[in-house]
């Protein structure tokens, strides 16, 4: 990798004064608040409740405006970036009551017809955004732009005229939302005894009566704007917020940033506490359980790097607060100055989970190769997970659906049948005693795989026809390439980009019980298919030892070891086959991934015992890693076992998380191989990567539950030995040291 | 050719610069009181046998031709008196309680499972790493694999005890890009004391490698109680202002992570219930040590 000297990267040691008393104070506020965001439940419901019979998306557009006239405003003493989810506090009876009037009138998408098969065979969602909004579309033309184009558009429309009289409602209220808190800072203001604070509230109210209509004209301006932006999308999508990002903030603020800088209004120092400030507010808007993907660095249009300066201070600013939101990504690409990687994995060692890697070099061909053009394939979002999708563009499903590859093993050992409710579920094609060679008994695999996804992709079909009858989102349409226009909403064929995410879920359990069975079934005939599978059947009960040689004699995925990597490759490459060409019915276009969030462990729940030794019920292996615990030869070996897939295909994501020892961050020669390993995989084709740093709850677990976590590797000089291998006495020692670095 | 090892050991991070492999060799002519690789102590194949992970199937009772795992009314027990170490047992083991460690691999066989990680040695300046026991102790078989090694243009490094005759180390010189020595103790009575053997050729095998020019970082295993004190330290001090070619020194302070070992090869704890190095201790001497212009790495 060319070192370069980068403007920005300085940005990353320059001594910066650390979280000023002002950010200090607002981060304890968020953290703080109390109280539930019910209030959107009630102004929303109360305004559905007086336009019934009006076409719905005036409704939900009037809905959505009613709650931003009538929402409480807050400004917290000091806040810079101004704009938040206001949170109330209600008993939990009245709670309730306030959500089912709320879902009485406004019928939601059905979760529980579709989104879940007991059996788990596979779980189609029905929840929409996993996107990011073009706020780069209003930053250059402001709102007011915004509300021309849609008048322009109503003018010439020939249908859709509804759609586009909704998003005209949204966009106006968002001009006005804004406008609101020009008032309110304007207020403070004129209250304010301190000059300093009144002149920062003046600014603030000068910022939202500009943006309101108008590009912004400084940096601090451009990030309120991204902010409000963001704040609009999720709360046109429901009171729970958090399933989307605010899109590319390092590159679309930066010639803003530097002409405050040349101007002399701005310094590094004020930037950084105008992030961290942004940064608080997403914590302070967002539910726990929400998730705020923020993507930065990555390459450019001129195949250069386009991290700047922005890109250090969000890494700075993110390292600093410590807090749950952004989930912060950082695009790796060989060209990155290496500063960038260092201070990463340096965040990431002092006990941040972000930022995540992804390589940039795989993502954007990914991106590319899923039919996005090339410029808008530079500008993605990791949706929230680590789906990939072109940010402002994009209506994407993330989980059409997950599938439970391991369940279609399943159900080709057992004549179609769940092996726990014993339903037919899928064809019968034989069970493990009728296939005379491995060959015969892939293809059966693969042949349910191809039943299932078909009836998961149909699943998915109907809940986006749900959400397209039910739900217009002509808010976000005005925030997605092409609605405005095409003259169609966001759920109605608006969008430039369309895709379908099939995330093929168990890879590496399947991997491993596929190769657990060709060692000991077909290669040798160590093991009979008749006992093998009534083991399996009986969850393994009275079969302990032939469980225990399957967890420990058969060749498992992700130790190097080309016998059980083939067969994940393979399985890799007839995913994609299984995927590609597949559409949903309601204009979307199916694309492979690996993405698995929590389906490994909910799909796991339905799905019978596996020849790798897993138990009836236990957790799936995780994206594209190894079965838990079954990584053995040390990182090395797992990445090399990983790398041998091609994953450009796995546009709907790759997750891949790897636990690095403290040690690893002890210092600078340990961190360059860390380093080293990491880009060593990238080199050779990784995806992703989310370093985790081994934590002494990981050892304690370990401790008790040694099955899982046979691959726990303790290293000193000359020597190392598997955690759960050491007596008590020393794996206490361990933990304990592990607490103190 | 083969040669005697008990492990591959990959993404090793302590033992050279770099991410690298470590191979460990079976057979030391020490018997260091500290020793934490007890199965590398003598060639030839030994029975490890983890008490917790035995889940009493019994498999290995019917399979023994030794009778040394008599089913008690506790359970499975493993009589090593009679154990041939067949690996019989081991082989059909399902929990893996019964392992065989030590085996014989080609050099070739060793070279294919190290260049693997080729693309790891590249991006951090790693290698291979033979260790043991002491690569010497076979040294048809190190040279083999260090030539190998360096026919594929791969850095080798080599960790001893440096206990060998001058002919044997003289051929290694030109295929060793730096050695890793240990050093024990300067004084010979100590040194025999616990570790079996005097110091007297370790010392002048080392003088010869610094003289041949040779790049080589001194190790100091740290033992509570043996070398920790101010006679070694002062002695070492005094060594080392004679010899400034030595540019890097690694204490390596005592553990007890090895005790479990010794309990799986059924062999007795030497060191007993030895504490680790005081942390203030093993910071003083590494203060010392770096006065004398070194870079001082604790653990390599």
């Amino acid at each position: 990798m060319r070192a370069y000297d980068h403007p920005g990267t300085s940005l990353l040691t320059d001594n910066l004064p650390g979280l000023s008393p002002r950010v200090e104070q607002l981060r304890s506020g968020a953290l703080d608040s109390e109280g539930e965001f019910h209030q959107w439940y009630s102004l929303w419901a109360e305004s559905l409740a007086a336009t019934e019979g009006e076409p719905l998306t005036i409704r939900r557009g009037k809905a959505f405006a009613h709650l931003l006239e009538q929402m409480d405003l807050v400004l917290p003493s000091g806040a810079l970036i101004v704009g938040r989810h206001p949170k109330t506090v209600l008993d939990e009876a009245e709670a309730d009551r306030t959500r089912s009037a709320w879902h009485d009138l406004a019928n939601p998408p059905d979760a529980s017809e579709l989104h879940y098969q007991e059996e788990g065979l596979f779980r189609a969602s029905v929840i929409l955004l996993h996107i990011a909004p073009n706020t780069r579309e209003i930053l250059e033309h402001g709102l007011g732009g915004l509300c021309r184009k849609i008048r322009s558009s109503l003018e010439t429309a020939e249908d859709g005229g509804d759609f586009l009289r909704g998003a005209l409602i949204c966009a106006e209220a968002a001009q006005r939302f804004i406008g609101r808190y020009a008032e309110l800072a304007e207020r403070e203001a004129a209250e304010e005894s301190h000059p300093q604070r009144e002149a920062e509230l003046r600014e603030i109210a000068e910022n939202c009566r500009r943006i309101a209509s108008d590009p912004p004209d400084s940096f601090w301006a451009g990030l309120q704007l991204v902010w409000f932006i963001y704040l609009l999308v999720n709360l046109e999508a429901g009171a729970s917020i958090g399933q989307s990002g605010p899109g590319c903030l390092d590159r679309w603020l930066i010639d803003h940033y530097h002409r405050d800088v040349e101007e002399g209004r701005l310094t590094p120092a004020r930037a950084l506490e105008l992030l961290e400030c942004l940064f608080v507010e997403m914590n302070a808007s967002l539910p726990r359980d929400g998730i705020l993907p923020l993507a930065i660095g990555g390459l450019g249009a001129d195949g250069e790097g386009a991290e700047n300066e922005l890109t250090s201070l969000c890494l700075r600013a993110v390292a600093e607060l410590r807090l749950l939101h952004p989930s912060l990504a950082l695009r790796v690409h060989r060209r990155m100055p290496p500063e960038l990687l260092r201070a990463a994995l340096l965040s990431i060692g002092s006990g941040n989970s972000y930022p995540a890697l992804f390589n940039d070099e795989v993502c954007v061909p990914s991106l590319r190769r899923s039919g996005v053009s090339e410029e808008d394939s530079l500008e993605w979002v990791h949706s929230i997970c680590t789906e990939l999708t072109a940010v402002g563009k994009t209506y994407a499903w993330i989980a059409a659906p997950y599938l439970n590859l391991a369940k279609c093993l399943e159900l080709a050992l057992n004549h179609g049948r769940c092996m726990l409710t014993d339903r037919q579920l899928g064809p019968d094609l034989g069970d493990l005693t009728t296939y005379s060679d491995f060959e015969e008994l892939y293809a059966a695999y693969l042949d349910q795989v191809s039943h299932v996804m078909g009836e998961g992709v149909a699943a998915a079909g109907r809940n986006k026809q749900q959400a397209k009858e039910r739900t217009p989102y002509p808010f976000l349409a005005c925030l997605t390439a092409d609605c405005i226009e095409r003259g169609r909403d966001y759920t109605d064929g608006g969008a430039r980009y369309q895709p379908d995410y099939v995330q093929g879920i168990g890879l590496s359990t399947v991997a491993d019980s596929l190769a657990a069975m060709r060692r000991f079934m077909f290669d040798g005939g160590e093991i009979p298919p008749e006992k093998l599978l009534a083991a399996m059947k009986s969850d393994f009960v009275g079969s302990e030892a032939l469980r225990q040689r399957l967890l420990n004699r058969a060749p498992k995925f992700g130790n190097d070891d080309d016998y059980a990597d083939e067969i994940y490759v393979r399985l890799v490459e007839d995913l994609y086959r299984e995927v590609n060409g597949r559409t949903d019915g309601v204009g979307g276009v199916c694309f492979p991934g690996f993405m698995t969030w929590e389906s490994h462990n909910l799909l796991g729940k339905g799905t019978g015992a596996s020849a790798d030794g897993r138990r009836a019920r236990a957790a799936l292996s995780d994206s594209v890693g190894a079965v838990q615990g079954m990584d053995r030869l040390g990182l090395t070996a797992l990445l090399r076992s990983v790398t041998k897939a091609d994953f450009v295909p796995s546009v709907g994501g790759v997750t891949f998380n790897v636990k690095a020892a403290p040690d690893l961050f002890q210092n600078e020669g340990m961190l360059g191989r860390l380093e080293a390993a990491l880009r060593a995989y990238f080199d050779a084709g990784g995806f992703q990567v989310q370093v985790n740093v081994l934590s002494r709850d990981v050892l304690a677990a370990a401790r008790d539950q040694p099955e899982l976590h046979r691959n726990l590797i303790v290293r000193v000089g000359g020597f190392s030995a598997y955690f759960v291998e050491l007596d008590r006495g020393i794996q206490q020692e361990i933990i304990a040291r592990t607490m103190h670095q | 050719m083969r040669i005697w090892i008990t492990d591959i050991q990959r993404f090793s991070l302590h033992d050279g610069p770099g991410i690298r492999t470590t191979v460990f060799f079976q057979g030391c002519p020490l018997r260091c009181l500290w020793c934490h690789n007890p199965e590398c102590l003598a060639a030839g194949p030994k029975l490890r046998y983890t008490e917790s992970r035995c889940m009493g199937c019994g498999s290995c009772v019917t399979l023994c031709e030794h009778s040394c795992h008599p089913m008690t009314e506790s359970g499975h027990v493993l009589d090593r008196s009679r154990c041939q170490a067949c690996g019989r047992c081991a082989a059909e083991c399902p929990t893996g309680a019964l392992g065989l460690i030590g085996e014989q691999r080609t050099p070739e066989e060793i070279i294919e499972i190290v260049a693997r990680d080729r693309p790891f040695y590249d991006a951090s300046g790693g290698g291979v790493t033979l260790s043991g026991g002491e690569p010497l102790a076979q040294v048809r078989g190190a040279r083999a694999l260090l030539r190998l090694a360096q026919a594929r243009g791969i850095h080798t490094a080599v960790e001893t005890c440096g206990y060998a005759e001058w002919r044997r180390i003289a051929p290694l010189l030109d295929l060793v890009d730096l050695w890793l020595y240990d050093v024990k103790h300067l004084d010979p009575g100590v040194h025999q004391e616990f570790t079996g053997v005097p110091n007297r050729r370790i010392i002048a095998n080392l003088e010869r490698l610094l003289a041949a020019g040779a790049a080589v970082i001194l190790r100091i295993p740290l033992i509570p109680g043996h070398n920790d004190g101010d006679d070694f330290f002062t002695l070492l001090s005094q060594w080392l202002a004679k010899h400034d070619s030595i540019g890097e020194v690694h204490l390596m302070p005592y553990n007890r992570l090895a005790r479990s070992k010794y309990a799986g090869l059924g062999l007795p704890y030497p060191l007993g219930d030895a504490e680790s190095l005081p942390s203030t201790l093993l910071a003083a001497r590494r203060a010392a040590l770096e006065r004398t212009g070194r870079i001082v790495r604790v653990g390599g």
